[in-house]
């Protein structure tokens, strides 16, 4: 209550920082592993260094994108959940997106689990599900292009645009030793990918409005911007109510 | 061959410490970027030392502003328009009330009961 009245909460930012550092992570740990199927090795990054940092990433990536998660949860600006944090379009809050981001979530439980059991496993149910964490990293992007609050931050567009051209160029690499069809169909879906990226930002979040169209509950932000008092005080607004946003929320989320 | 299995046992020692030297660097980046830019997000969020209320008028953003930094509650930041506030600003920053308290005009007229 006190919290939902008084502003965002260090949760929020802490949200939003964390999940920022998760898909440099994320995108960290990807670029390894596409490098480490690429059988790339130089000496200044031996097999053995890349394929330990490759696991020691992912496992701090797990764990930044447990706390994003918990945070998320726990912070009552846009109310969301346990039960949306794990099980994809439960969330009144921008439903779509943010299930792209409890997918991603859900992989990547499936990629730590299945890894923790392997000596259970086969390798191959193993190795399916680690290659279905793959597709965690481009859920997350566009997650986090569709969702962030900071989507149209110039410097948050660079650091997504750096994370795509880094996978983007592991996995050239690694289609370089791929035979002539796969690489090319490979190709084709990596710049397929990155186009489609690029033409969603364009016509997704940099557009104003971008936060109705995305699916920000609108009555909650009209309804706590009747809350508030006549003489500019805000009434306390319960748990479950996304407060009025401000002046440069208002514009980020295209409300104004 | 002692010797080889010596070396490759160092080799293995060598490369095993640096993966736990890069992952440390790594770890202590992202905590630090995390830190920092959960800070930056508190300090920067555009308005969010101005609080906009129905009125929209400007206002003290002490416990009643939507979208003011955590820090800033209980804090009673002045909010001017666009600029931030430090928190030790309002301890001089605090303008007098422009108008005085109202006092009561008389004291409460007090009926005896009708019973």
């Amino acid at each position: 209550m006190l919290a939902a009245s008084s502003g965002p909460s260090p949760l929020w930012y802490a949200t939003r920082a964390t999940g920022v550092v998760a898909l440099v992570l994320l995108t960290l740990t990807v670029a390894f592993g596409v490098a480490g199927t690429a059988r790339y090795s130089s000496a200044s990054l031996p097999r053995v260094v890349r394929s330990g940092l490759h696991r020691n990433i992912s496992l701090l990536a797990v764990a930044f994108v447990a706390v994003h998660v918990v945070t998320t949860v726990l912070d009552p600006y846009a109310a969301i959940g346990l039960t949306s944090a794990a099980i994809p379009f439960t969330s009144p809050y921008r439903p779509f997106w943010l299930s792209l981001g409890t997918i991603a979530f859900d992989l990547l439980l499936a990629v730590v689990l299945t890894s923790l059991l392997r000596s259970r496993l086969s390798y191959r149910i193993w190795h399916g599900v680690h290659w279905l964490g793959y597709a965690c990293w481009p859920v997350a992007l566009w997650h986090g292009l569709g969702t962030g609050t900071d989507s149209k931050l110039s410097w948050l567009l660079l650091l997504d645009a750096l994370c795509v051209l880094a996978v983007a160029a592991a996995v050239a690499v690694r289609l370089t030793l791929a035979r002539p069809g796969p690489r090319a169909v490979g190709l084709a879906a990596t710049g397929m990918f990155m186009l489609a990226t690029v033409v969603f930002v364009i016509i997704g979040p940099l557009q104003p409005g971008w936060s109705r169209r995305a699916g920000t509950p609108a009555a909650p932000a009209s309804a706590a911007a009747l809350r508030a008092k006549p003489d500019g005080s805000a009434i306390g607004v319960s748990r479950g109510t996304v407060r009025p946003p401000v002046r440069g929320q208002e514009a980020r989320h295209g409300l104004s | 061959m002692r010797e080889h299995l010596h070396s490759a046992s160092l080799r293995r020692d060598e490369r095993l410490a640096r993966i736990r030297r890069l992952s440390l660097w790594i770890t202590g980046g992202a905590a630090a970027a995390s830190l920092g830019l959960g800070t930056a997000f508190a300090h920067a969020l555009p308005g969010h030392s101005v609080a906009t209320g129905a009125s929209g008028t400007t206002r003290s953003a002490s416990g009643s502003s939507a979208g003011a930094a955590p820090g800033a509650s209980g804090t009673g930041r002045l909010a001017t328009g666009g600029v931030k506030s430090s928190g030790h600003q309002h301890k001089h920053g605090l303008a007098k009330p422009k108008q005085q308290p109202v006092s009561t005009p008389a004291p409460p007229v007090v009926s005896s009961g009708g019973s």
